[in-house]
């Protein structure tokens, strides 16, 4: 198991190459973080000696309290050897293969249909973004797509995907007790300050609050009325 | 206190002349129950000698576990009279003072009938849409399929409807009315609401006269959602 400080170190020299990524404890975080974060997460492993570096991506606007990227995948070595914290040259190795395999990916993802559009896409361990009925709800509500939030919402009262005795405060709760309101009374401003505030719950969550920058969503963007569906 | 077999004694020039009324328990129903009953209730008072006769009507579709009309007005005595078993004339008073008021529950026939009635003016009614809980009940009978998910959406915030016990209406219902009307499912809504006719009509220990009728929901033409398939 590598420390924060080791993974620090070897993630050094992408860093030096590439100012618009910041270290965050274990994480290489893409500048600037607005509603989806972009990120290299340099893993633990059972091994004490190595790490595992995925490349992800993750919304932020949801009421986040794990600091899990959930859209993520494994940057394979040039052998198949594992990440040897001690091997000389690694940094460069690894600051070659996020360059090589993740950058141009994370770079291309820069508003929030991009991410839908990568969750879409058919990578084996991506979740389409609008596979659980409470995570559509958020991806609906940030788009404008209003009507089609109601509906999610109403799915939700399914006893099954929201069981009548879940603690109080559980996430799962919290989205559509927040948003279904505000989604019943059109009230888009209210919609988009909520998701803000969700987003500022998850930078702090994830530690990055000096990098991210609150910014509008396109249901703040639209003239009231409008209810375009997402490209699903 | 006054018994059923009072009551139906009481009751029996009401329905010899009135051949769409019968009784149920304490109450005089009027006949056909469909969506909506139309009754008056003699009820029970402390005075083991008394009772009270209230008018009014309640809607079926949601699936009740007592039997209360709750959408009724007093029937009053007429002056210097009241409603015991012992006053002499309390017979041909109740004969005389429902026949003012059976007039009012017939014209009571469509849920638009009920919902007109709850914002009647001589009444301290709750108003059919004074509640989300109820709004989505009728909106959905009715076919409004957006006003209906509107509620869904907003009954998500009141915590109660979580911890509210298994007899009480207000989980059960959102948990079968929503899923359905996320996916606009007038048949499932239709199917929904008449098994809970049922329900209440046997809580009413009415099943015998109850027939299960259409919904305005299953009378429209289905909506073309351009977004399907998408």
């Amino acid at each position: 198991m590598t420390t924060i400080k080791q993974a620090q170190t070897v993630a050094r020299k992408f860093l030096g190459r590439n100012p618009d990524a910041v270290m965050v404890q274990r994480h290489i975080v893409l500048k600037p973080v607005g509603h989806i974060l972009r990120a290299i997460h340099l893993k633990r492993t059972i091994d004490k000696a190595s790490f595992d570096p995925d490349w992800g991506v993750t919304y932020m606007f949801a009421p986040r309290r794990n600091g899990g990227i959930g859209w993520d995948e494994f940057i394979q070595r040039r052998t198949r050897h594992s990440w040897r914290i001690d091997e000389p040259g690694l940094d460069e190795e690894l600051a070659e293969r996020i360059e090589e395999v993740a950058l141009p990916i994370l770079r291309s993802i820069t508003s929030i249909q991009d991410f839908m559009d990568l969750t879409a896409s058919g990578r084996p361990l991506f979740p389409h973004w609008a596979a659980i009925p409470a995570r559509r709800l958020l991806f609906e509500a940030a788009l404008g797509d209003l009507e089609g939030a109601r509906r999610t919402c109403c799915l939700l009262w399914h006893p099954k995907l929201m069981p009548r005795n879940a603690p109080s405060g559980d996430d799962l709760l919290d989205v559509p007790q927040k948003l279904g309101p505000l989604l019943a009374e059109d009230d888009r401003a209210g919609i988009a300050r909520q998701l803000t505030a969700w987003e500022r719950q998850s930078a702090q969550s994830f530690k990055i609050e000096k990098y991210w920058q609150p910014s509008p969503f396109p249901i703040e963007l639209q003239t009231s009325g409008t209810t375009p569906a997402p490209g699903a | 206190m006054t018994t059923i077999s009072d009551m139906k004694r009481l009751a029996e020039p009401l329905l010899e002349r009135n051949p769409d009324l019968f009784m149920a328990r304490r109450l005089l129903v009027l006949k056909p129950v469909h969506h909506i009953l139309r009754a008056i209730d003699l009820e029970q008072t402390l005075d083991p000698q008394g009772f009270t006769p209230q008018f009014g009507a309640t809607y079926l579709f949601v699936p009740r576990t007592s039997g209360g009309i709750r959408w009724d007005v007093l029937i009053r005595a007429t002056d210097d009279e009241s409603w015991v078993m012992t006053n002499p004339n309390v017979q041909q008073m109740l004969t005389q003072e429902v026949e003012k008021v059976l007039p009012i529950l017939r014209s009571i026939q469509t849920i638009d009938d009920f919902m007109t009635f709850t914002h009647a003016p001589y009444t301290f009614f709750e108003p059919w849409d004074a509640g989300v809980e109820r709004s989505l009940v009728f909106n959905a009978a009715l076919g409004n399929l957006e006003e209906a998910r509107e509620c869904c959406a907003r009954l998500k915030e009141l915590a109660s409807t979580r911890s509210a016990g298994p007899t009480d209406d207000r989980p059960i219902v959102p948990e079968a009315l929503c899923p359905l009307l996320a996916k606009d499912d007038r048949a499932g809504i239709a199917r929904q609401l008449t098994e809970w006719e049922q329900i209440s009509a046997r809580t009413f220990k009415i099943e015998k006269y109850w027939q299960p009728s259409p919904f305005p929901i299953e009378a429209q033409a289905p909506e073309i959602d351009p977004t399907a398939g998408a």
